[in-house]
């Protein structure tokens, strides 16, 4: 009786904590035992991730994980062209005008699209859907007041709509303030989502904010082949499931179900893939794409990704470095051997030598920086002339690095080293300070440190979102400029190149910056490009990353 | 009875009350601006300086804190920014994850746990009895990322017996749960035997490897309540009048041995509610532990508050629940005796570890100083020369203090002094290499020790490389006979780092080690000795740090304190102190009634002199034991931390960061994560021996058994 008791305390125990955290579950239940049905292994095609997605509301994130789930749902009105470099193709627009000036985008609609919940997509729709994605205190807006700076592309990528007209049932107008040539590509991104207004219509009525804001992980409300098509799919931020949506104006999908898992870590997800516990897996580690690619029942496709990884010198006199000194910034320059750091990812990456990733409109392909030219030993003899003649011989330079890797830089510890070991060979001391990527990102918009060891990532495929953020600014350095560079004569080409409609003058003018900005100013080493990957069993085909390295599942099916 | 009960729960509110203060801090203890932990790192300064207005975060704190409380009352715990959702709602969801696989994990750790350690008393010395020690080593030994990660690997890929992770298959259409345990859904809500199947194997795996900790500490406890049990005269008596052996072990000595066993199931249960961090990572599962993790990772504030909270609160309870289990499994207690604990030790043998603690002071002291110069390689060998300096000097002092202490008002001359210590001293050490030279397992500890420790402090002399001399050209080489080991990711030769790496790990955990004992002994010894209030405040202060999963603890002050190798040594060093708090203040509180301090005290020593010269130095033994066990759990909890990205700095060569490294290698980091984690492991598993061996040498009633 008194051993009972022992147990009768540990099971209060355990009820207690269960009490603890409440409840789950959603419904309201009752009556006898719901329905459940256990699916063939072929209706499911099972997608184990590194990151997980945390928010399905296409207008309030900007996680790239977030985004490759919400693109198998939503749609824009222009989508990325399948092969790179990027082009913008139809997708609910069938067509567009845009007036010479950039200042005027008009899209013809398709026609007979469908939501999820059964809208009809007309030009009303649409307007009220870039409506919410762009106005703070709209009604529908997935935020409430109290906590703005929650619709992250708003103000960079749609702040410029003066007003949206519909001058008729399938056409949309947008009117901007200024000349903008890159919004076409603005509505291609998966912030610009056109969501059903009837979902809107039902979000307004939540009073809520909590749950407005969760509200599109428990209702359908795109336009896309899959949807949320039940409360229960998603089950959280690691576990969600789709199911393929019949009225899909490009074809239902084959496969009914898609089921997104997550584990962060790459071992783990490379064994489960291997096993066929799953069927599709993002980011293998380098080191496993051998191995992946030579086994059998394991399709690993690879693809050149829009990103650099480059090593940023502060020029800025004001923030008293000697990287402000030009013949510095040529030595290290001169110093660096991309070899090595390339080894590091085990094949996966590829040097690079300028700003503009190789897939990209103005990528210079036969140009390389005159410091990168040259035997190592030659080079190296220059650059301790050049440091011995700036008088910083021996002198020591702090270089900041993310804490934790990034898409473009997959060891930044390991990588740091190497450059530390290179540069120490011309006379400089590199000291290393790992930093968490929000003090990281505070410290580059300040220039508080001479090296940055860091990256970018395009999301457009535009050039302009390469070498505005990353080399010029809005009359001053933008907050990403690492070095703090800004110069007059490159800004007025960059913003000559903005409103340029002939692709081949455009791509000229970007060829000629990299020559001036890296001959003339040597504000960054460019390092390398990493290539990306997904691998998925050999029994499923037709899936595909579009141009801008976004994965789409519609027409994947299994043999 | 009642009073016990009432006196219990009174005791309780203020701590959780504590615990609430102190979550409510971290979001202000996070460096930064507490606006950017609650609005998230794309908020504009005017968005951060509205919501500091709206939130209230430029009212005073006591003000905030009323406020804050007010809203977890309601259920309101704020909102997370990484989510958009409420936190009460997610803690719906992660909490009943986290319970259910503790809840198995704890079966499966009581079950063979007490099995096992039942099996070992019944025949001591015996094969059953090897095997459970020997298990029980083992699983306190093992990082639990290494083994779920093999365990994953054999069960789920290679034999493709069981499933990798997470909570259910991904093949049912419509599941939806309700009451948040998956178990108690298949069961109730969708009345499905397969689906109830479907959980419990997905259960099975990392309940199993969450269990082995708190397995081999059942296991352990068991074996050691149960041969105490057993050597008792009620069970002779028993015996004796023709009791069946199974009536004799299940009805008298079980039934005696239930309180440490009790107490140890529920304080691990406790652990696993919120410190299954490691273990929910492999495993995918979307529990307590990685929802702090995950907080942190994206310095999430109102989620890693509730975290905490809810951690804590469910600590207490658990604890609570044990203490008032107590009133029904002991009889004494349920008249209101106490329990009187009498044990009597040598003075003179503890006094030996003074020179093991004076070590421990000279390592700290060699780590400071390498801090306070910076880590210059060309200043490394001057500092290591120091560092010997000071050991030699502060031994010599230790001779000196040794044999005036021993001798202190001994009327005879100096020389006959220090033959007397020398006497006492060779004694001593004669007697516990002749104790350790018979027990097989100690000296294999011992050996293990000294290996790695030359290995330790050899390193510049013996490695053929620098740590961080890479080879460009050779990245990923296999074993060769330039590179012993082959080298890394980097080119760098892995032996060299597994050398300077046995350096940092050593001393990383020493000196955490250290800290815990040094900070634990002083409130211990504070308020054993003076009692009242003092003992009052500082042990509540110690059950208000016990309240947190140690591991959970050292993460939330990595995150606090930023990432880098001092930070992890005070973050681990914190956690382990209130352990060594516990035991000094128990010693003292037992050796103050003897008649040895109250002759000090009847002679007018001062307090300080009562404390330190006689109750600290024979309180000493206890704590060396304690140390000794708690540097394995160091280097484990450095290798966790390591694991989840919180490790110190990436620069310098550490077990648990070359662990990582080759982790993160995936196929090709195999080898590396191999030799990594077996160093951890057998270091470990050496540690433990040797401090299971002093345990039973100090302990004349297992001495000799």
């Amino acid at each position: 009786m008194r051993r009972f008791g022992t147990f009768a305390v540990l099971a209060l125990a355990f009820s207690l904590s269960a009490c603890g955290g409440g409840s789950g579950g959603a419904n309201d239940g009752g009556g006898g035992p719901r329905t459940l049905r256990k699916v063939d292994k072929k209706e499911v095609l099972v997608f184990l991730r590194g990151d997980k997605s945390e928010i399905l509301d296409p207008h309030a994130t900007n996680s790239g994980a977030d985004a490759f789930v919400i693109q198998q749902m939503y749609e824009g009105l222009v989508q990325p062209s399948e092969k790179a470099p990027v082009r913008w193709e139809p997708c609910l627009a069938e067509s567009w005008d845009i007036s010479p000036d950039f200042k005027s985008y008009k899209f013809k609609l398709r026609k007979g699209v469908k939501f999820h919940d059964g809208a009809d997509l007309n030009a009303a729709g649409v307007k009220r859907s870039f409506e919410r994605a762009t106005k703070i205190d709209d009604k529908g807006a997935p935020t409430d007041k109290a906590a703005p700076g929650k619709l992250p592309y708003a103000d960079e990528y749609f702040g410029g709509v003066l007003e949206i007209g519909t001058p008729d049932e399938m056409t949309v107008e947008f009117k901007l303030n200024d000349t903008n040539p890159k919004f076409l590509a603005s509505c291609g991104l998966f912030a610009a989502s056109v969501i059903s207004p009837k979902a809107i219509e039902m979000m307004e009525k939540e009073a809520d904010a909590s749950k407005r804001q969760s509200w599109l992980t428990r209702h359908p409300a795109g336009t896309g082949p899959y949807t949320i098509s039940a409360e229960g799919d998603y089950q959280d931020s690691a576990n969600i499931t789709m199911t393929a949506f019949a009225g899909y104006w490009g074809g239902k999908p084959e496969i009914p179900r898609v089921v997104f898992n997550w584990n962060q870590d790459q071992k783990v997800r490379r064994e489960q893939l291997v096993s066929g516990a799953v069927q599709m897996i993002d980011s293998p580690a380098g080191a496993d794409w051998a191995d992946l690619g030579s086994n059998k029942d394991v399709v690993l496709y690879s693809w050149e990704a829009e990103n650099l990884c480059y090593l940023g010198m502060n020029v800025d006199p004001a923030n008293g470095f000697i990287t402000s000194d030009i013949n510095v910034r040529k030595a290290i320059a001169m110093a660096v051997d991309r070899d090595p750091l390339v080894k590091l990812y085990d094949g996966t990456a590829k040097a690079h030598h300028v700003l503009l990733p190789p897939t990209m409109l103005g990528f210079p392909k036969d140009y390389k920086p005159t410091t990168d030219e040259g035997s190592r030993a030659d080079r190296l003899a220059k650059a301790r002339e050049l440091i011995k003649a700036a008088g910083a011989d021996g002198k020591e330079l702090i270089l900041a690095l993310p804490r934790v890797p990034r898409p473009y830089l997959g060891k930044p510890p390991q990588i740091a080293d190497l450059l530390r070991q290179q540069i120490g060979e011309i006379g400089l001391t590199l000291k290393l300070e790992p930093l968490d990527m929000n003090v990281l990102g505070d410290a580059i918009s300040k220039g508080a440190y001479p090296l940055v060891l860091i990256g970018w990532m395009g999301e457009t495929g535009e050039p302009d979102d390469f070498w505005t953020p990353l080399l010029c600014g809005r009359g001053k350095p933008s907050s990403n400029n690492v070095p703090r560079f800004w110069d007059k004569e490159v800004a007025d080409a960059l913003d000559g190149a903005l409103k340029e409609r002939d692709q081949g003058k455009r791509a000229e003018t970007y060829r000629k910056l990299e020559t001036t900005v890296h001959e003339k100013h040597r504000p960054m080493v460019p390092l390398l490009t990493a290539r990306q990957a997904m691998a998925w069993r050999a029994e499923v085909e037709g899936i595909f990353v579009d141009s801008t390295g976004s994965y789409r599942l519609h027409k994947a099916r299994f043999k | 009875m009642l009073t016990h009960v009432i006196r219990r729960v009174l005791a309780a509110v203020p701590m959780l009350a504590a615990i609430s203060v102190a979550a409510f801090l971290l979001l202000h203890a996070l460096p930064g601006d507490p606006a950017a932990y609650l609005l998230g790192q794309r908020a504009t300064e005017e968005n951060k300086r509205q919501f500091r207005e709206r939130a209230g975060l430029d009212l005073p704190l006591e003000q905030q804190y009323v406020r804050w409380a007010g809203g977890i009352s309601r259920g309101d715990f704020g909102e997370s920014h990484r989510t958009n959702k409420p936190v009460i709602e997610e803690l719906g969801k992660v909490i009943p994850a986290t319970v259910e696989l503790a809840v198995v994990a704890m079966l499966f750790a009581t079950l063979i746990g007490v099995s096992l350690g039942m099996l070992a008393a019944i025949k001591p010395r015996s094969i059953a009895d090897f095997t459970c020690l020997g298990f029980a080593l083992i699983g306190v030994s093992v990082p639990i990322f290494w083994l779920g990660f093999m365990a994953q690997k054999l069960f789920a890929g290679e034999l493709k017996l069981l499933p990798f992770g997470r909570r259910l298959g991904d093949y049912w259409e419509g599941f939806q749960s309700e009451t948040g345990f998956h178990t108690l859904d298949a069961i109730f809500v969708y009345q499905s035997p397969e689906l109830l199947a479907d959980v419990l194997h997905h259960l099975l795996l990392p309940g199993l490897v969450l269990s082995t900790v708190p397995m081999a500490l059942i296991a352990r406890i068991t074996r050691a309540s149960m041969l105490e049990a057993l050597r008792q005269d009620y069970v002779r008596t028993a015996r004796a009048k023709g009791v069946k052996p199974m009536g004799v072990v299940m009805r008298h000595a079980l039934r005696n041995a239930t309180i440490p066993i009790v107490t140890a199931v529920a304080t691990q249960f406790g652990y696993l509610l919120g410190g299954a961090v490691l273990t929910e990572t492999i495993f995918s599962w979307p529990g307590l532990g990685r929802y702090t993790i995950e907080a942190i990772e994206a310095l999430d504030a109102r989620p890693l508050q509730a975290g905490v909270l809810v951690v804590a609160t469910t600590f207490v309870l658990v604890n609570l629940l044990t203490d008032l289990s107590y009133a029904f499994i002991d009889p004494r207690l349920r008249k209101g005796e106490g329990r009187e604990e009498v044990a009597s030790r040598e003075p003179w043998r503890a006094r030996l570890w003074q020179i093991g603690v004076l070590v421990f002071v000279g390592v700290v002291l060699s780590l400071a100083a390498d801090r306070v110069l910076g880590r210059n390689p060309a200043r490394a060998q001057a500092i290591d020369a120091a560092a010997v300096v000071a050991l030699g000097l502060l031994g010599a002092w230790l001779l000196f203090y040794a044999v005036k202490n021993l001798l202190g008002g001994a009327a005879v001359g100096f020389g006959r002094r220090l033959a007397l210590i020398l006497k006492a001293a060779l004694a001593g050490v004669g007697a516990l290499l002749k104790y350790v030279a018979s027990h097989r397992p100690a000296l294999i500890g011992l050996g293990i020790i000294i290996i790695v420790a030359a290995a330790a402090v050899l390193a510049p002399i013996v490695a053929p490389y620098g740590p961080m001399q890479a080879f460009q050209d050779l990245m990923h080489a296999p074993s060769s006979s330039a590179h012993w080991l082959g080298t890394d990711s980097q080119g760098r030769d892995l032996y060299t780092r597994l050398l300077y790496g046995a350096r940092t790990t050593l001393l990383v955990a020493l000196a955490a080690t250290t800290l815990s004992m040094f900070a634990g002994s002083v409130i211990g010894a504070v308020a054993g000795y003076f009692g009242r209030w003092t003992d009052l405040v500082l042990m509540r202060g110690v059950d208000f740090m016990m309240s947190f999963p140690s591991f959970l603890l050292a993460v939330v002050t990595v995150a606090v304190l930023g990432k880098s190798l001092d930070n992890l040594i005070w973050a681990v060093g914190i956690a382990g102190a209130p352990s060594f708090a516990r035991q000094v203040r128990a010693e003292v509180l037992r050796l103050k009634s003897q008649e040895f301090v109250e002759a000090a005290g009847a002679l007018g020593y001062g307090h300080s002199r009562i404390l330190l010269r006689h109750l600290v130095p024979n309180c000493l033994t206890p704590m060396i034991v304690l140390a000794t066990l708690g540097m394995g759990g160091s280097i484990l909890s450095v290798a966790g931390l390591a694991f989840l990205g919180l490790g110190g700095d990436p620069f310098v060569p550490e077990w648990g960061l070359i662990l990582k490294l080759g982790w993160d290698e995936s196929s090709k980091g195999a080898f590396q994560v191999g030799v990594a984690g077996a160093c951890i492991m057998v270091t470990v598993l050496g540690f433990n021996l040797i401090g299971d061996g002093l345990r039973d040498w100090l302990d004349p009633r297992s001495r000799g058994k």
